[in-house]
């Protein structure tokens, strides 16, 4: 008879949450940090340096302004310079964020918990950082609305083929999306934040942010579907902002940026660049907050890991871009191998292969995964290789084309540094609000990690099987089995979702359609009038805008929020459904409703405490 | 007592049936196409690469898949990795099949006649120093070695798996499966640039190999879908697998949709856009002459119908109806590397009896192969301390 009881141990993973946490315990720190802590003189020193720093980007700006774009280094050949490659270094580390949160979630991976809120709020910061310079680059930037297709004197119409208005497609909806994701999650936790504070005006604040989020098991039901679906179409956004940000390079001619491997390799840095821009956030910020209990080890030892994948993918197209340069033959691409290696511009390759290649190899070593500080250094170093690499690609692809007569040099300005510098510091800056005034880490997320309350669950049962019809319960983190239990089956957020999608998608084809061929059809390289290829990049965009604001308002509206004002709010204990405590409400217009045998009824269910509420 | 011992984990008797039938249809119809090695050789040998290259596509798959699951773990992979681990068993019979390639060379490569390639000067250099015979088949066997090498470190290690004690292999199976994916990445690559890109030279894309990695993970996983639909009714797998487990994996033949769709658009909307005579030519050969027709069968049936299908929710969590799906896709598969192969040798569309007797023979054997590979080891890795835990969840 074989043996088999004494089965091994599974590995020593690292666990997601320390151990000893109740939902009071989690709720307490992680809103002490916004709510209760002095703001310490680390804080108030560190905002002030990055504050400076901002001030040194205001000054860069406001030259620019006053000047025009003279003022920076860029000239004819090199006319796209540090707006560019600043522009794609922040919006791959925009990354990190969503694909953090949207992808994590769909795959069920529950260590994302702690990491995504700021995670999130990064590639909001990273996606403002990334916005800027293609709105200075444009020359006058107070007119950058002419990019958006829209009625106007002037008569004309954006031109749909070109890769740069796809950006401004790509780019508006990623940051909004962005930014709905982020807010969308932080809804309960302003509704815990509005519970516990005892200032009136802050109350007021988180108040208001709540939109009168009430912890409802409907609301819950509608949110966690509004939530997963805008998770599903945020991911293949992500994908797609920055394979179309590599559209912006490889759709031209321009040896060394027509190549077929540019749009995953993109999305492939900018994924790299993201967690290492997350890790070089998270290890201090766990540090001085004192949140290793909820940022763990194994984050840390994961985040290390996708940077490793990452960084292989971005080898692979290193290698397979100079090897088919040189399998293909073409002379011109052949001399921008020859350039990279040997023209003015060689050192900084080389710095970037060592950066992006050979340094984050020691990740395979457990031990410097594991280890904060040389994690930090490396990721730091990844930091500077991805933007060598932007630089590499914009400027030495640039500098020397087809023509000898057109090959130039580009030299940055001390503008170009100014406001390059700058937006770190507006990045750090905004970082250190954030971390002050909301969640940093997502709380109700976390409650999720804990064991489930089951009791309340069976209470809604025995409510539901008593005949009541019209009750509601309330719990501090979505538990599906309890919007199941008080019979709520069909939320109806999908079908809102995909209606929005499909609208979304058809109109932006029909308009991109009508605009190019019938309204203001402009011969643009031979190219035909109706260009289906090109016209499917912003087909995809709106789809994904429309669909994910669908989700997102039909599930407020369905919701009946906002709804600042709720007669259970005048229960004072209700105020825990928001911390750690469960609730069942039983309406008056419900048809079995009578005063004293529902109070009876729900004195069966021994419950803590029952209130009568008046409307 | 372990719930495992109720449970028979050979390959149920019902699989035996297949595994002959397989084998009558390979052997017959592979004599039948071998007459028209000798009669129409050039029509079977761009044949017999396609085939080839479809069904090593399913053997590779697997080893990708079942290299992520060493590398994630998840239960999706715990129920099938010997079904996975099955199809890794046949890659050293893939190179056994690779020999009529490497025999009928000159049928498929015209860059080995130097009448050929003598108008372009760089294409002369490149069949003296890259494209050469010797060249081509000293590659291949290293490809090969690379492969069987990690299919033979993978499969040993989990044989050693299956006797007792119970013990935790993983950190093992992950020193390999981490460098190995990064092996396979590179090494399929340019196996495909020296197979199939080079009918073109000096035609690139630096996308193709990652067209061609998408496109073997998804017919693996299509493969994965039908092979459980079979085990489904015999125990073990009428035990262990799940509804869950069958929508993971059809959430992951969405994922594959999704990329393949992602890259292939990818790579003709930056070839369209940029409109360099030495590039569009790849796609004007194959979107003229019929030939649109394939293209547009491509992005309807490898494309926007499955993707529609795969959206419901209800259907990733039915085998039956999933399984559908899944043959569909598989022959989609196929049309891909149609498509991107016989676009090469044939200016109109048009099909000849070995494109269609030659997929049939390569994958008799090859599923011949793969039932008697599933019968070598028992259906679950008894020993594993992940299967230790799916079978107590079972339990409860």
């Amino acid at each position: 008879m074989k043996d088999l009881t004494q089965v091994e141990p599974g590995e020593q993973k690292a666990p997601v949450m320390a151990p000893g946490h109740n939902y009071g315990t989690i709720t307490d720190k992680i809103s002490s940090i916004v709510l209760k802590k002095p703001v310490s003189k680390g804080w108030i020193l560190g905002f002030l340096v990055c504050f400076v720093i901002l001030q040194w980007m205001l000054y860069g700006i406001t030259l620019l302004f006053f000047k025009g774009v003279g003022v920076w280094g860029v000239n004819i050949p090199i006319g796209w310079g540090f707006a560019i490659v600043n522009f794609v270094w922040w919006i791959g580390i925009g990354h990190a964020g969503t694909l953090i949160s949207a992808i994590l979630l769909l795959l069920r991976q529950s260590w994302r918990n702690s990491i995504n809120r700021f995670a999130e709020a990064m590639t909001l910061f990273a996606v403002a950082c990334a916005g800027m310079f293609p709105i200075f680059h444009l020359g006058r930037p107070w007119v950058f609305y002419w990019l958006f297709p829209y009625p106007n004197t002037m008569g004309y119409w954006p031109n749909f083929r070109s890769p740069l208005v796809w950006d401004v497609f790509a780019v508006s909806t990623y940051g909004t999306i962005s930014l709905v994701f982020w807010y969308v999650g932080m809804i309960p936790d302003f509704a815990t934040l509005r519970e516990i504070t005892d200032k009136k005006w802050i109350k007021y604040v988180y108040g208001m942010l709540a939109l009168g989020w009430r912890n409802s098991a409907r609301h819950w039901s509608r949110y966690e579907t509004a939530y997963l679906l805008l998770a599903g179409l945020a991911t293949p956004l992500v994908l797609s902002v920055h394979t179309v940000v590599s559209f912006d390079f490889a759709i031209g001619i321009v040896p060394g940026w027509h190549t077929t491997i540019f749009p995953p390799y993109f999305v492939a840095g900018a994924i790299y660049s993201g967690f290492a821009m997350v890790l070089v956030l998270a290890i201090p910020i766990r540090k001085f907050y004192h949140l290793e209990d909820f940022i763990t080890a194994r984050h840390i030892e994961n985040s290390a890991m996708v940077m490793l994948a990452t960084g292989w993918i971005v080898a692979y197209g290193y290698a397979f871009e100079a090897f088919m340069n040189w399998y293909g033959g073409d002379v011109y691409e052949g001399f921008v191998r020859f350039n990279r290696l040997h023209g003015p511009y060689a050192f900084w390759y080389l710095a970037l292969l060592t950066c992006n290649l050979l340094i984050p190899q020691v990740l395979w070593f457990r031990r410097v995964r594991l280890n904060n500080f040389w994690l930090f250094m490396i990721s730091m170093d990844i930091l500077i290789g991805m933007w060598l690499e932007r630089f590499v690609i914009v400027v030495v692809s640039l500098h020397r084309d087809f023509l000898n007569s057109s090959f130039g040099m580009y030299y940055p300005t001390q503008i170009d540094w100014a406001i390059f510098i700058g937006t770190l510091g507006f990045f750090t800056a905004c970082m250190f609000l954030f971390m002050r005034l909301l969640p940093s880490i997502s709380i109700f997320e976390l409650r999720t990690l804990l064991p489930e309350a089951e009791a309340v669950v069976e209470a809604a049962q025995r409510t539901y099987a008593a005949g009541y019809r019209k009750i509601d319960a309330y719990s501090p983190f979505p538990i599906e089995e309890l919007w199941e239990a008080i019979g709520f089956h069909k939320n109806g957020v999908a079908p809102v979702c995909l209606l929005g999608g499909l609208l979304g998608g058809t109109g932006a084809y029909l308009l991109q359609w009508w605009i190019n061929t019938i309204s203001y059809p402009v011969n643009i390289g031979g190219r035909p009038f109706h260009s289906w290829p090109a016209f499917i990049i912003v087909t995809f965009e709106m789809t994904i805008l429309f669909g994910g604001l669908s989700a997102v308002f039909g599930m407020l509206v369905m919701n009946g929020l906002p709804q600042p004002y709720h007669p259970l709010f005048n229960v004072e204990r209700f105020a825990l459904a928001t911390r750690d405590r469960f609730f069942i409400a039983i309406f008056a217009s419900d048809a079995k409703y009578d005063l004293i045998e529902t109070r009876e009824f729900l004195q069966t269910l021994h419950p803590h405490s029952i209130s009568e509420v008046p409307t | 007592m372990t719930p495992a011992n109720h449970l028979n984990l050979e390959a149920p008797m019902g699989v035996r049936p297949i595994e002959r039938r397989a084998l009558t249809i390979g052997v017959v119809v592979g004599l039948a196409s071998l007459i028209l090695a000798f009669t129409e050789p050039d029509k079977f040998f761009h044949a017999y690469l396609i085939a080839f290259m479809a069904w090593l596509g399913i053997s590779l798959g697997c080893m990708v898949f079942l290299m992520i699951y060493h590398l994630t773990g998840g239960v999706w992979g715990t129920v099938v990795r010997r079904p996975l681990e099955a199809g890794v068993r046949t890659i050293w019979f893939m190179a056994v099949l690779f020999i009529p390639i490497a025999a009928g060379m000159k049928h498929i490569y015209f860059w080995l006649n130097p009448a050929n390639v003598a108008s372009n000067k760089h294409l002369v250099d490149l069949t003296h120093s890259y494209l050469t015979q010797s060249g081509f088949i000293f590659r291949a066997v290293i490809y090969f070695v690379i492969w069987i090498g990690l299919s033979w470190l993978l499969l040993s290690l989990s044989a050693t798996q299956d006797k007792p004690p119970v013990r935790n292999l993983s950190p093992r199976f992950r020193v390999i499966s981490g460098p190995g994916l990064i092996l396979y990445a590179f090494t399929v690559t340019f196996a495909v640039i020296d197979w199939v890109m080079s009918l073109s030279a000096p035609w690139i894309s630096t996308i193709y190999g990652f067209i061609f990695i998408v496109g073997q993970c998804l017919a693996a996983i299509s493969f994965i879908v039908i092979v459980e639909t079979i085990l489904i009714k015999y125990e073990p797998f009428s035990k262990v697998l799940k509804p869950k487990e069958i929508h993971d994996h059809g959430k992951l033949m969405l994922t594959f949709i999704m990329l393949w769709a992602y890259f292939s658009f990818s790579q003709l909307l930056i070839t369209w856009a940029g409109n360099l005579p030495s590039e569009i030519t790849w796609f004007t050969r194959r979107l003229y002459h019929g030939w649109e027709y394939v293209g547009l069968f491509l992005v309807l049936f490898h494309f926007a119908v499955p993707f529609a299908l795969l959206l419901s929710r209800p259907l990733k969590r039915n085998p039956r109806r999933l399984v559908k799906v899944a043959i569909w896709l598989i022959i989609a598969r196929y049309e891909d590397l149609f498509w991107s192969v016989e676009g090469n040798f044939r200016q109109s569309f048009f099909v000849t009896l070995p494109d269609i007797l030659l997929p049939i023979a390569l994958g008799g054997l090859w599923v011949w192969m793969y039932f008697r590979n599933l019968r070598q080891a028992p259906l679950l890795p008894l020993y594993a301390h992940h299967t230790q835990t799916l079978l107590e969840s079972v339990h409860e």
